[in-house]
């Protein structure tokens, strides 16, 4: 009787070891992955436009500058049929990062060829000057453009960028030719967005 | 070590026996465990050939499938989704998934007196990945949350081995109280794979406006193929190609050595001692070397526009594209990992097992074992006592409790059972595992079939010394 008993024990702990679950995994009911979306942030490109180039400049010496406005020559970017990879990518925040030199105020606007898309523009600060006219501070602005999942779409289709630049005169102090001239406004273009890794693709 | 799951499909090996079968009666694969108790008293034994055991093991630093997938709730709640923020949550600094199995194709043992000798040919296989909390959390949130601050993944990398082993065991019991064994085990490595020092870095500035990417890092692999870095639209690409499957398992190019080393100690007639340090050895890897070497940096500032002289003649066009060719070369340039052939060697995952029994009475025995297992410079601890019984000379069970990798709920059972010559055994150190694998820790299964051959003239001497015979084949420390 003990002997039977204990067979009978053997063979319940041989079932259990015999009738692993696997059902336990329901691997059918599995829906797709989805939540990973890391939010990944890099820096893009950066630019340098220094005013004497990308203007045509008649003054000279401390002459004071007196025009309402000064358009810098047209800044393209040709992608030359490169597309940008936007795979995993539904949205987008575009970083603008600008620092004005100049003792100008100022507008750009970010054009994408092959698309509708734009920056817009917005007045932004001239640098802080002194009561000659000399920079004492630069300006600087950030802005941010919010891409939706069609705005990102069309960014990948974008064939060229194109930068236009004008300067305005400032609410106060002078604007003398030489500081104008070799003033500077300095891009830093980043973005932020949430990278679905899943759609993902190299 | 995906490309060892594909090319070793049922070739395992084991590499966490459960500590259960430590003190399991009138089995000889306790040796396996520590060589100094081979598990019969006297005669000899043989395991099924081609079939004389499987080893089958997978644990984790207590987290689970369930961690990663569950069932769904709301409009998901009739399916299982993956929650890789309650993942998350489940990781400790340091992470790993270790799996690992073994088949023994050849086993026979004798003993005779007071010495032991037995053999055994074993294929064995086993991977550890791991990873820190730190990596997983880039890969969850990005690297957006690091600005003003240096990001680093911590080591990450994976240890993986197949290969063959023949063991040769000697145990002898040196006195009354004291016995010590040595199982001498001949290496030959079918494949492997090693990493080293393998992390990588982003430092950003507050500001955002750099990144100063670092990585570095080695990995060793030994396979019969050819690995080939190719650039795919930029991005490298591993390959392999030529392998062929019995090249591959007549491979004898990879030779190593490990012992295991026992000892008992019957401390008083109630009351015994044990210790063993197993797999303690080496292979050095030389045929089929490729070792990749990786020690990039780059401080990445995007594309810088300002390349060309402004025209008069407007538009003033900048190659964007050209810029970032230029970019993506020069990433690809120092991030393009050294290719070398040289060998490697690497360690097997040792473990030390300490261990006491005491004994109830003749059948009962209460037994602990403490196994501290070392591997890819982490040490991993599991702890088990158990109640061990052996009512006849056909039958034998242990039920134990363990704390495994800081997981407390494993129930364990062993237990052997003989029919004429013919034993069977199978272990668990986690019984629950196998009803709710999605939720299990640690899992661990070891089954075989052993035919026993007793002396039979020493069992036929008077009733009182085939009692001794009958509990000494099954509870040889009783």
């Amino acid at each position: 009787m003990r002997k039977d008993l204990l067979y009978i024990l053997f063979s319940a702990v041989s079932l259990l070891f015999a009738s692993c679950n696997l059902s336990d995994f329901q691997m059918d009911n599995l829906a797709k992955p989805t939540g990973l979306n890391p939010v990944v942030y890099r820096p893009l490109s950066s630019g340098t436009y220094l005013v004497k180039d990308y203007t045509i400049f008649p003054w000279i010496g401390n002459t004071p500058v007196k025009v309402d406005s000064l358009k810098f020559k047209p800044i393209a970017y040709p992608l030359d049929s490169m597309k940008m990879n936007m795979s995993g990518t539904d949205s987008m925040v575009v970083i603008i990062k600008t620092v004005n030199e100049t003792p100008m105020k100022y507008r750009y606007k970010l054009s994408f060829n092959g698309t509708s898309m734009d920056s817009g523009s917005k007045l932004l600060n001239a640098a802080t000057i002194d009561l000659q006219g000399f920079v004492i501070e630069a300006s600087k602005d950030s802005l941010e453009y919010q891409l939706n999942s069609n705005d990102v779409k069309n960014l990948g289709l974008a064939t060229q960028f194109d930068l236009s630049i004008t300067l305005y005169q400032p609410a106060k102090g002078p604007v003398v030719a030489n500081v104008l001239k070799s003033s500077q406004i300095s891009f830093k273009i980043g973005f932020r967005a949430p990278v679905n890794l899943f759609k993902f693709k190299l | 070590m995906i490309f060892l799951f594909v090319l070793l499909p049922g070739t395992q090996s084991s590499y966490a026996q459960p500590n259960s079968l430590y003190f399991l009666k009138g089995v000889p694969q306790t040796k396996d465990l520590n060589p100094a108790r081979p598990g019969i008293e006297r005669g000899f034994y043989i395991s099924m050939p081609f079939f004389s055991k499987v080893d089958l093991s997978i644990n984790t630093n207590n987290w689970s499938y369930n961690d990663l997938i569950h069932q769904g709730s709301g409009v998901y709640a009739d399916s299982l989704v993956w929650d890789f923020k309650g993942y998350l949550s489940s990781l400790g600094k340091k992470n790993f998934v270790n799996e690992s199995a073994a088949l023994t194709l050849l086993e026979a043992g004798w003993k005779k007196g007071t010495v032991f000798l037995g053999f055994s040919w074993t294929e064995r296989e086993f991977s550890e990945p791991f990873f820190t909390k730190d990596l997983a959390n880039i890969l969850y949130y990005g690297n957006a949350p690091h600005p003003g601050s240096t990001y680093s993944s911590g080591y990450f990398g994976v240890g993986a081995q197949h290969y063959r082993e023949f063991a040769f065991t000697f145990s002898k019991e040196m006195s009354k109280k004291i016995s010590v064994g040595m199982t001498a085990k001949l290496l030959f490595g079918m494949a492997g794979l090693k990493t080293t020092g393998m992390n990588f870095i982003v430092g950003m500035p507050i500001s955002g406006d750099q990144m100063d990417l670092g990585a570095t890092g080695r990995a060793f692999i030994s396979a019969p193929v050819d690995f080939q870095l190719v650039s795919n639209n930029g991005y490298h690409i591993l390959t392999k190609t030529h392998f062929d499957r019995s090249t591959y398992l007549s491979n004898f190019g990879n030779p190593g050595f490990a012992v295991d080393l026992g000892f008992t100690d019957k401390v008083n007639p109630e009351f015994e001692f044990s210790m063993s340090l197993v797999d303690l050895g080496f292979i050095s890897w030389k045929k089929d070397v490729t070792v990749f070497n990786e020690n990039g940096h780059f401080l990445f500032r995007g594309i810088n526009l300002n390349t060309v002289t402004p025209t008069n003649d407007p538009p003033t066009t900048t190659d964007a594209k050209g810029l970032m060719l230029a970019l993506r070369d020069s990433i690809k340039v120092a991030f393009f990992p050294t290719e070398t052939n040289s060998g490697f060697i690497t360690l097997l995952p040792v473990k030390l097992y300490v261990a006491g029994e005491g004994r109830i009475n003749e059948n009962f025995s209460i037994g602990g074992v403490a196994r501290i297992r070392m591997f890819n410079s982490m040490i991993h601890t599991s702890l088990t006592v158990s109640a061990n019984a052996a009512p006849s000379k056909n039958f034998s069970l242990s039920a134990s409790y363990s704390i495994m990798e800081s997981t407390f709920d494993n129930l364990g059972l062993a237990a052997a059972f003989r029919i004429g010559k013919v034993q069977l055994y199978g272990v668990s150190d986690n019984v629950l595992a196998f009803k709710r694998p999605s939720s299990a820790r640690n899992a661990n299964l070891r089954f075989g079939i052993n035919l026993i051959f007793q002396d039979g003239p020493k069992q036929r001497k008077g009733t009182g010394n085939r009692r001794q015979a009958r509990s000494g084949a099954v509870c040889p420390m009783l």
